[in-house]
């Protein structure tokens, strides 16, 4: 009688065991459903890029070139740069924003704020420090520091595969190998190397502290290739080591700030990799690299206007091979991910 | 018929580890250590490169004092196996006539001298000034003829190299 009644019930191992089992399907689980929100998220980037791709050919059609990396501002700020990014405005249904911007900007007005600038005035409230959501990918979160970053930009357009030429000196005496460079226009008939191999737009993340492998840049790298930003990773935290970018200077704050570490990247370290600086300052030659918190790699929206999932083992080539002032139409020493960035040096790229 | 719920339910568990455990690292990588001097001195800060001549990511590692070096791919430790082309190169000095740099404290403001200098783009490229200060002849770095080969497991590599 005894035994019939301990047969109806369980034991405790089987009990064990069927909780160890609710273990596992819940931690299976769990992952599985923070992915799709993460999914849901890349979604949404994917979408501002493509969105932003059409602004780029909508420009194109109306100006016959692409807009500039940057350009010298008017009135009392000549020596300040400003973004590619005003110039899309009117084309990502900002226009009433846009007209703000050029209200100020006019040779006699005002004069547009410096691009850090977070002071308080109408201007700034209702045009210069509005996030817009075209700019923004929600897998990134906001940088902690804000003081001078008026404007999030999650998105930022290729130098190509050039590193030496990506700094501001007024008289620059060469082009540079990608599309965007300051004061330089370029039409579609100049990317010879075709619209669909060219990058054009890609992702950048700035969040999560100065020492962060993707949202941080280490400074100070001093030295004219990839491997020694590379370098730069701690192998055992993956976090920067060395010289990095101050809390308040995140690259992804300034939309308007018209300059490499703002609003530029390069095709040099393979994707969700370190970004490096020449220097300490901004006005350095900059290493950027395309990163986002998609897991495996970042996306970009070609020249032709096609969105692509760039993973970060792709072949970007050898790593230590430096940048040099004058390539002289060499092919891209870094591989493909290299020769997706320039646009006229004749590379055959096979996906 | 006296399978019991629960050694069905141990049969199902270890069947789901089993399948968890097949999901691993699929580059066949060997692991790389080594020294590297100049004229008999141990280097210090080099940064060592391995390419794959196949393709394939490189591996990158950095000396300390000693000229100690271990190679990494992004953080996963090792290099893939086969030949490589090595490539060591320096991380160069300041220069002297830099332009001051901005502080890094949080009080230090975008508007000051020394970052309207940097900002009106007056500063020169430095790479002329640089391309000269590489310490490590170029036949180990841009024209380098150093080649090695990786193979699975532990690989000592140590590289003796003169500046003549």
């Amino acid at each position: 009688m005894n035994r019939h009644t301990r047969k109806a019930g369980f034991t405790l191992v089987e009990l064990l065991v069927v909780i160890a089992i609710i273990g596992v399907l819940v931690g299976l689980l769990l992952p599985a459903v923070q992915a799709a929100r993460e999914a849901a998220r890349r979604m949404s980037c994917s979408n501002n890029l493509k969105q932003l791709g059409l602004a780029m050919h909508n420009y194109e059609s109306t100006h016959k070139k692409l807009p500039a990396l940057g350009v010298r501002g008017m009135g009392g700020n000549t020596g300040v740069w400003y973004a590619w990014t005003i110039a899309t405005l009117p084309f990502i249904e900002q226009d009433p924003m846009y007209q703000a911007i050029k209200q100020e900007a006019r040779p006699h007005g005002p004069g547009l704020p410096t691009p850090w600038s977070t002071a308080n005035s109408t201007f700034h409230n209702t045009a210069w420090k509005v996030d817009i959501p075209s700019f923004m990918c929600p897998s990134d979160s906001e940088p902690s520091n804000r003081g001078e970053s008026p404007s999030i930009l999650n998105y930022k357009v290729s130098v190509g595969d050039d590193y030496h030429q990506n700094h501001f000196i007024p008289s620059q005496n060469r082009d540079n190998r990608g599309i965007f460079q300051m004061d330089r226009w370029r039409a579609f008939a100049d990317i010879t190397d075709g619209l669909s191999n060219t990058v054009m737009i890609g992702e950048a993340v700035g969040s999560g502290g100065s020492r962060d492998l993707l949202g941080g840049v280490a400074l100070n790298m001093r030295a004219w290739n990839p491997a020694a930003c590379e370098a730069r990773v701690d192998p055992a935290t993956r976090k920067l080591t060395g010289d990095v970018r101050a809390s308040f200077r995140p690259h992804t704050g300034r939309a308007w700030d018209g300059r490499p570490y703002f609003v530029g990247f390069a095709t040099m370290v393979a994707p969700n990799g370190p970004t490096c600086h020449w220097g300490g300052v901004d006005g350095n030659e900059h290493m950027g690299t395309l990163t986002s918190r998609h897991p495996g790699g970042a996306q970009v929206v070609n020249a032709d206007g096609s969105v692509e999932f760039i993973t970060e083992t792709i072949d970007a080539g050898d790593q230590a091979v430096d940048d040099v002032a004058d390539p002289a139409g060499r092919p891209s020493p870094w591989g493909l991910w290299g020769a997706r960035g320039s646009r006229n040096a004749g590379e055959v790229t096979q996906r | 018929m006296t399978v019991t719920l629960a050694s069905r339910l141990t049969g199902l568990l270890s069947v789901a580890l089993l399948v968890l455990a097949g999901c691993g690292d699929s580059l066949n990588t060997g692991e790389v250590t080594g020294t590297v001097t100049l004229d008999g001195e141990p280097l210090d800060n080099a940064i060592v490169t391995f390419s794959p001549e196949a393709g394939g990511p490189s591996a990158i590692g950095r000396t300390d004092a000693q000229g100690n070096y271990e190679l990494y791919r992004r953080g996963d430790p090792g290099a893939m196996v086969g030949t490589h082309k090595v490539r060591v190169t320096s991380v160069q000095e300041a220069d002297a006539e830099e332009v001051p740099e901005v502080p890094e404290e949080a009080e230090a403001s975008s508007d000051s001298d020394a970052y309207m200098q940097q900002a009106m783009g007056t500063r020169p490229s430095a790479y002329n000034m640089a391309a000269s200060q590489e310490k490590i002849p170029a036949k180990y770095n841009q024209d380098t003829t150093l080649v090695e080969t990786v193979e699975s497991g532990d690989n000592v590599i140590n590289f003796d190299l003169t500046s003549d």
